[in-house]
């Protein structure tokens, strides 16, 4: 497995448990509190780097290595897909704004929008770098 | 997933250069391990820079490593 591989899993799952945790604190009252948002982006942002140091130490050198040709090549084409699925949403959350719905169902469509943009991101880059092309 | 059109040589040559290991090809080039095994299965088509310093490794002409085969 390649570097960028392995950091484009860590975010999955760092994402994933992110996700997860807000849609536990946001579902009983439709958004969750700052401190509790605060908390999730805190700790996803500390296990993405504690995550990454590790398999930087253990990766024998591979970390500084840059990106090669085809490595840019998924990485383009993935940052294409996210940027649809957030366009979508963005679209979709302006409509919804306009015709009358509520605030805390905007702002979660917002912001699931912009995880699932990353989903997709990370998800063909996983997939380019896995399928070999 | 359309096949790429154009095939290569690269196995053979690795294994007819004392057996040249993959990371050892992909070093010498500048692209990763499994970039240069994208290439051999003929997943990836590598630019023509790439191409021509894999040629280059093998002190063969570009011809014979890789082919046009539509």
């Amino acid at each position: 497995m390649s570097h960028v591989e392995k950091t484009s899993w860590i975010s999955a799952l760092a994402l994933a448990l992110a996700t997860a945790w807000y849609v536990h604190d946001a579902l009983p009252t439709g958004a969750p509190s700052l401190s509790s948002m605060v908390s999730i982006v805190v700790v996803m942002v500390v296990v993405e780097i504690v995550a990454n140091i590790v398999i930087g130490v253990l990766g024998r050198g591979e970390a500084g290595g840059g990106l090669d040709e085809r490595e840019r090549a998924i990485v383009h084409r993935a940052d294409s897909a996210g940027f649809y699925v957030l366009a979508a949403g963005a679209f979709t959350s302006a409509a919804l704004l306009n015709l009358g719905f509520g605030t805390s169902l905007v702002f979660n469509l917002i912001l699931g929008s912009l995880a699932a943009a990353e989903f997709a991101k990370l998800g063909m880059k996983i997939l380019g770098l896995r399928l070999g092309a | 997933m359309k096949p790429c059109a154009i095939k290569n040589h690269i196995r053979r040559l690795r294994f007819e250069a004392g057996e040249m290991s993959q990371q050892a090809l992909a070093e010498r080039v500048g692209v990763t391990r499994q970039t240069i095994n994208a290439i051999e299965q003929g997943k990836y088509s590598p630019s023509l820079e790439a191409a021509f310093r894999i040629a280059e490794v093998f002190g063969r002409p570009i011809t014979e490593v890789f082919e046009y085969a539509p």
